[in-house]
């Protein structure tokens, strides 16, 4: 289990971006709310192992992040897929795909040989020779997931992942998020600030403003906030802006 | 790669023409092909790396580092390299051993120069990267050899100042070269490092200075050739009173050269020279050094005993106006005469000196002899 103890973090010569921030990732598929700057990409930064927290401690199944020792495992299992997809020039997803596999630990005939399943899993399997930097943007952020499944971690860190893409390609993209967890019983965050199809999509909600959290419970109760609005996606926003307020 | 090997051998080839059939020498030309090599291998390096670069810009921590994930981005390329390097070596220099002190430091600065080009392509675009390897490259492969100073020329694993039959290479210039090939291979790595990139670069600048007064430490007294006095076994062989000495790459040329050699001291005892019982092409307190070459003619023979008899160019000489000039080509000049294998202009100095008696003759010699010793005012610099 991923969780984060009173970590507090700030860029260089700015204000903290996160303050004191406690939250034990719970199981299963979990959204990070938010306005732009409330500290949501910094945080999933800080629980890849991008950043390091000045303040507070990250551990995964008891063991800290920081310690050398224990830090192969920890990021064998904790996979971050950044807001912006590497696809790396000239290579065909299948490569992409093994080279990551490579990079979290796997061996070379190994990466390779998982390459294809991975690619099936997100809806690839059709371009798996294909070039990757000619994949569309949706495709891209498939892509990305394959690469972060590489290990089969524990903990999935998706800042951002449907960002740009129309209303097809992100319920595609949250479908093929409900098969991930369904075969890798893999922990999700997503960090978005997007409330449609909260309902359907995720277990957790948490909602961070100006580096707090605001907020930390189930779909339900943040439901609940937004009572007096008519259908879910009303109901959704009434509770995120009475949660967040002025900063929307 | 394939056009790049053949101008890095036709290079090298080109070169170990210009040497003798001396181990050590045709293997330090063969490396010369890493004039050619050096820089398209960098560039290559910087290319593949290039490929990886998104990962590393992206900062997504892995459990691969960036200095495995380098590795493994130029691995085909340094393989290639080496095997053209190896394939160069083979063809030129032949089949026989490697000269450790020569071709440690040929591959060390191959491999070096790969990591370096793998890292550059890591910090900047490739676009960028691959001429800025290629160029560096070649200046660092090519210019040092016209540059001050002379040590600069030892630091890039060839050396092509390398070596007469008489020398061997100098371990220090094997060690500044192999000095620097770490230098190289450590900035590799340290801007291939998670580190900034302002900080990586100062901290590849600071030791780049120090890996430069490091090497030249060591190399600083190595000038302007790369090479130190041969200490090997030479073949020697007895004729009447006289024995000559040669070289082991020269020792085809022993049996002719004791013929001519006879002959010529013979001749010179005929006309009263008391010839030297010692001819060596090694060091000699007691004899007369001369040095052959392979496939000499008998005039070239001659021509080298009748050097190793004349008398040596005096100190003075390299500082002041050698006023005895002359009088040393008329020694050679009647050297060459007395031997038997040169005749003489008929209206020169030397012809006149022949027709008079023996002790005429030597005392004329004498007196040529001690004005070679003669230096004139001193010259003015430059």
């Amino acid at each position: 289990m991923l969780r984060f103890d009173k970590v507090s973090f700030a860029y260089r010569r700015r204000r903290n971006v996160l303050i004191d921030v406690s939250w034990v990732v719970p199981s299963g598929r979990s959204v990070l709310l938010g306005p732009n700057g409330a500290g949501k990409s910094t945080l999933l930064k800080i629980g890849a192992g991008a950043l390091k927290s000045q303040v507070g401690a990250v551990t995964l199944d008891g063991a800290l992040s920081s310690r050398s020792s224990a830090r192969k495992t920890y990021l064998r299992n904790v996979s971050w897929m950044p807001q912006e997809i590497v696809v790396l020039p000239g290579m065909s997803c299948r490569e992409c795909v093994a080279y990551h596999a490579w990079l979290k630990g796997l061996g070379r005939s190994a990466s390779w040989d998982a390459a294809p399943a991975l690619l099936d899993i997100v809806g690839l399997s059709d371009r798996l020779d294909e070039v990757a930097s000619s994949l569309s943007g949706g495709q891209r952020r498939r892509l990305g997931l394959a690469q972060a499944l590489v290990a089969s971690p524990k903990v999935l860190l998706l800042d951002e992942p449907t960002a740009g893409l129309d209303p097809a390609q992100r319920a595609r993209f949250r479908q093929t998020m409900h098969d991930v967890v369904a075969r890798f019983e893999t922990s999700i965050v997503v960090s978005t600030h997007q409330v449609d199809d909260l309902v359907d999509a995720f277990d957790t909600v948490a909602v961070m403003n100006r580096g707090e959290f605001v907020f930390i419970g189930s779909v339900a109760d943040f439901m609940h906030l937004g009572d007096s609005a008519g259908g879910p996606l009303e109901r959704a926003e009434a509770a995120y802006s009475a949660l967040v307020g002025a900063d929307v | 790669m394939p056009v790049v090997l053949v101008l890095g051998w036709a290079h090298g080839h080109a070169e170990a023409r210009l040497v003798e059939q001396y181990s050590i020498a045709l293997q330090a030309q063969a490396f010369t092909a890493m004039f050619i090599l050096l820089p398209v291998a960098a560039a290559l390096a910087a290319w593949e790396a290039g490929a990886i670069r998104p990962v590393t810009l992206a900062k997504v921590p892995n459990v691969v580092g960036t200095t495995r994930q380098l590795f493994r981005a130029i691995a085909v390329v340094v393989g290639l390299a080496i095997a053209c390097l190896t394939a160069c070596y083979l063809t030129i220099a032949g089949l026989a051993l490697p000269n450790a002190a020569v071709a440690v430091p040929g591959f060390a600065v191959m491999v070096a120069a790969c990591l370096l080009g793998g890292a550059v392509g890591l910090v900047i675009p490739r676009v960028v990267a691959v001429p800025v390897c290629l160029t560096l490259g070649y200046v660092f492969m090519v210019f040092p050899q016209a540059w001050a100073p002379y040590w600069l020329r030892d630091l890039n694993g060839t050396y092509s100042g390398c070596c007469a039959v008489n020398e061997t290479l100098d371990p220090r210039a094997t060690w500044a070269a192999l000095i620097f090939a770490a230098a190289l291979a450590l900035t590799a790595l340290m801007l291939a490092s998670a580190a900034k990139t302002i900080a990586k670069i100062l901290a590849s600048l600071l030791l780049a200075t120090v890996a430069l007064a490091a090497a030249g430490q060591v190399a600083g007294a190595v000038a302007p050739a790369p090479v130190v006095a041969r200490h090997a076994s030479l073949i020697c062989q007895r004729a009447d009173v006289t024995t000559f000495c040669v070289w082991p790459e020269h020792q085809t040329q022993l049996g002719h050269l004791l013929t001519v050699g006879t002959r010529v001291i013979r001749s010179w005892r005929i006309h009263g020279l008391a010839a030297p019982s010692l001819f060596t092409e090694g060091t000699s307190t007691n004899g007369a050094v001369f040095g052959t070459r392979s496939e000499a003619s008998s005039q070239d023979l001659v021509g080298a005993l009748v050097e190793a008899v004349s008398p040596p160019f005096p100190a003075c000489a390299a500082t002041h106006i050698y006023a005895g000039e002359t009088h040393r080509q008329l020694v050679g000049e009647w050297l060459l005469a007395a031997s038997g294998y040169g005749q003489p202009a008929t209206d020169s100095v030397v012809s006149h000196v022949l027709r008079t008696s023996r002790g005429a003759q030597i005392r004329w010699l004498g007196m040529q002899v001690r004005e070679t010793e003669k230096c004139g005012s001193a010259r003015s610099a430059p």
